[in-house]
Order: C-alpha cells, then sequence, then structure tokens
C-alpha cells in the first residue's frame, strides 16, 4: 500500500530550512479507512496548488508519496492534515 | 437533527462525510455541516475585510473607535494536550502552580503595557479588546500562533525547543500579528507576509529590549534565543533568528538579507530578514532606545498615523518608502534620521 513522508514546514520557528526540520513516515496500512480517504483527498485537493497558511505562524504539511509516474508532492495546511499524520513528525537539528 | 458546530475541525467532519461505515443520512449530516462550515470561513473572511473598511473610513472620517475597555482584560485557557480552543478556562492564572500560566499572564499584561505606555495603544485592536491566550496546546507542539483571535502556545518537544511562553519576544512576536491584523491587514503571503512577519519580529524584540531596558547597542536582537532546547544549543545555535546579521552560523533558521534574493511564494520566516535588517540598521545608525524613533515610524506606518492606506498585499518597497515619508513627516528637522532611514533600506536593496 506504501508510504507517506510527512513534512511539517514554516510554524514560528521556520521549520523547513537547512537546519532545521520536522518530518516522518507513516505507513498507509497502519491507518484506519477514513484516514486513508482523506490523506487520498489531500493529494487530489492539492494536486495543481498549494494554499498559503490560514493565520500567521500556522505550520504547512508537505506529503509525498510514490507512484507509478514517480514522486507526488502536495503541501496541505495544518487543519487539513489528519491528526495521526501531524503525530507522526519529530523535529531534528541538522 | 444534527447542531452545527464550527468547533469541529473540517478535516473531522471531511473524514466523516466520507466513512462508508456510516449511515447514508450521518454521513449527508457532516455534508451539510461542511457545507455551513465553509460559508462561515467566508463569512470570516468578509468581516475581517469589513473590520478594515470601517477602519479606513472611520480613520479618514477622523473617528476613533469606541473602547470596549481602559486596558484589556487578559485571560488563559488550559489546552491540556489537545489541539480543541480555547480549551478549560484557568481561575486565577496570576497565583496558579502552573508556571506557564503565571508567565503567559505575566507576559502578555506587559506587552499590553508595552503598547499602552509607549505608543498609547489599547491592546491589538486599540479598543481594549480581550487578550486570549491558550497553553499547553497539542503534544510536544513546536509552534505559538496567533490564529485571528487569540494566541496560542505549544510546549515544545523539550529538545529541540522548549515551552514557547518561555520566550518573552514570542508573546510579543504573537500579539503583533493581532495589531497587524486590526491595523495594515497585511496576508502572509509573498512580500506582504515577509513584511508581516517582520513587523512582528520588530515588536517583539523592541518589546524584549523595553523589558530589559536597553538600547539599541546593548540589544541581542536574537529572535527565539529563550526557547532553544539543548539539541540546538548542543550544535552551537543561539537563536531562531538574528535581526542584525539574518543568515549568520548560529541561526537556526537563516533567512535571506537582500531584496535581491526574494522570490514569490518565499516562506514569510525567511523573506522577513530584509525589513529585520533595514529596522536594526536604521537604529544602529540613530542609536537610542529602539522605541525611542525608529519604532515611532514604523507604528506610524503601521497604523496609518502619517497616511498610510491599508493594503493586504503590500509590496516591501511600498513599505520603506512609507517609512521614509514617515520619517519626514513626524521629524521633519532631524536630517540625519531621514538619512539613516534611506540608508537603512538601499542596503538590503529597497
Amino acid at each position: 500500500m506504501g508510504e507517506v513522508r510527512v513534512e511539517q514546514l514554516g510554524g514560528f520557528v521556520g521549520f523547513g530550512g537547512p537546519h532545521l526540520k520536522s518530518w516522518g513516515v507513516v505507513n498507509l496500512s497502519s491507518l484506519s479507512q477514513a484516514d486513508r480517504a482523506a490523506v487520498e483527498a489531500l493529494f487530489q485537493r492539492y494536486r495543481t496548488s498549494s494554499t498559503a497558511p490560514a493565520h500567521p505562524d500556522q505550520f504547512r504539511y508537505r506529503l509525498s508519496r510514490q507512484t507509478a509516474a514517480g514522486t507526488e508532492t502536495v503541501e496541505a495546511p495544518e487543519h487539513e492534515v489528519p491528526d495521526v499524520l501531524k503525530a507522526s513528525v519529530s523535529a531534528r537539528v541538522e | 437533527m444534527i447542531s452545527t458546530c464550527t468547533i469541529v475541525p473540517e478535516s473531522v467532519l471531511k473524514r466523516f462525510a466520507d466513512d462508508p461505515e456510516l449511515s447514508a443520512e450521518l454521513r449527508q449530516h457532516f455534508r451539510n455541516a461542511l457545507a455551513i462550515d465553509a460559508q462561515m470561513r467566508a463569512v470570516r473572511q468578509t468581516a475581517t475585510q469589513l473590520t478594515l473598511e470601517a477602519a479606513r473610513v472611520n480613520q479618514l472620517a477622523g473617528f476613533a473607535p469606541t473602547a470596549v475597555a481602559a486596558a484589556p482584560a487578559i485571560t488563559l485557557f488550559d489546552c491540556k494536550h489537545s489541539t480543541a480552543l480555547p480549551g478549560a478556562p484557568i481561575a486565577n492564572p496570576g497565583s496558579s502552580p502552573d508556571a506557564t500560566a503565571k508567565r503567559t499572564l505575566t507576559e502578555t499584561t506587559a506587552v499590553a503595557q508595552f503598547y499602552q505606555s509607549l505608543f498609547g495603544r489599547n491592546s491589538v485592536d486599540n479598543a481594549g479588546m480581550t487578550l486570549m491566550s491558550s497553553i499547553h496546546y497539542g503534544v510536544r507542539y513546536n509552534n505559538a500562533f496567533w490564529n485571528g483571535s487569540q494566541m496560542t502556545y505549544g510546549d515544545g518537544d523539550g529538545s529541540v525547543f522548549v515551552d514557547f511562553t518561555l520566550g518573552n519576544d514570542v508573546i510579543g512576536h504573537e500579539l503583533t500579528h493581532g495589531v497587524t491584523q486590526h491595523t495594515l491587514g497585511l496576508i502572509y503571503a509573498n512580500e506582504a507576509g515577509g513584511l508581516n512577519e517582520s513587523i512582528s519580529d520588530v515588536f517583539g524584540s523592541m518589546f524584549r529590549q523595553w523589558q530589559a531596558h536597553q538600547d539599541v547597542k546593548k540589544a541581542d536582537w536574537l529572535i527565539g534565543h529563550d526557547i532553544l532546547g539543548q539539541a540546538a544549543k548542543a550544535k552551537g545555535f543561539t537563536c531562531l533568528r538574528d535581526m542584525g546579521n539574518p543568515d549568520a552560523p548560529h541561526c537556526l533558521a537563516p533567512q535571506v538579507k537582500h531584496f535581491s534574493q526574494y522570490h514569490g511564494g518565499m516562506d514569510p520566516h525567511i523573506s522577513s530578514g530584509i525589513p529585520n535588517l533595514a529596522f536594526y540598521k536604521i537604529t544602529q545608525a540613530v542609536g537610542e532606545h529602539s522605541w525611542d524613533t525608529v519604532g515611532k515610524l514604523w507604528y506610524g506606518v503601521i497604523t496609518g498615523a502619517v497616511g498610510t492606506v491599508p493594503r493586504p498585499n503590500m509590496l516591501m518597497r511600498e513599505f520603506a518608502d512609507a517609512t521614509r515619508a514617515a520619517a519626514k513627516k513626524l521629524f521633519p528637522a532631524n536630517a540625519a534620521l531621514a538619512s539613516a532611514v534611506d540608508a537603512g533600506w538601499k542596503a538590503v536593496g529597497l
């Protein structure tokens, strides 16, 4: 069923820069059917566009998965990403 | 009949609307809630636009906003590691055994006093709006944010970041997003987003300097110094951002520092390095305290006191030129100030 890489971006601290990362990997088979549907909906909704955070210092989440056509990546606002994906990330200093 | 409650996140409503294990009738109720939720968001956006337009019209007519209170009430809520806002109200936070609650009350009150005593501003809306803060948001949440009506603080993961209320510049930064919302109304994207972020760093740092009684030479101009955890400090990082040296190696989140480096869609926390550095350079040239003169220019521009018209998509050059005009209007006899403002912006390519 595959995996989704979840990367947390922005926020007050500015995740996503050269030194500060926050990411995790989720096995899709471990998700509930509803969460899998929500993830698929995000890839559909943000395939051709992204959206700025609704409020200052909110996070964005970059989701990536492998498809037959290659890597597919979308960015979604914090409030639309399922909690189980958001809980998968951990911060790293590089 | 299902009652619609906008406190339920949109993602949850969508999940239930698509859940095949629920009855068709129940799924339709969630779709109805989603439709109403979308309309509520549109109404909220329109309300923001109406607020800005009303403020603009009042300003042009010379009307002052009616204050609901002489000074803002400060209220605190405990999310207890959930993400439901605002959380459980904290009675008497000043005597709470929770140090986070006490500190948030103290610092939020101080930010309100900062704006009142230095700029004559009564709360974020200049009308005594209650300042609400929610603490212990989420689990090991590495963030703080203003959501349009309140502040929210996470506890940090304890490794890279600690409790976000430990940074008084963080608290000043977040509250200032509320001020920007009620003044320039800058969107959070492109150049306007960078300006939005910079204004919060500027006034957040200014608040920190004011509390410490520091002039511009004594101040360290670091953002986020007090919220770094051991994992960050152990690698030699001393701050998130440095207003005086945006791309320095000790910055955990380095920024660009010249307009030639800017591109559309850049994260506002990166592009804010440009106006941050301009503010720093101007204050270094002028001296004294950051709020004495240069801070007054910035405040005059964002509140329209010097004729700035709120434009949500404001460009950095427009803001720079507004501060140049403000220097001549507010301090007409101070040629050195006008020169410093011009030089500060030219140094960053504006």
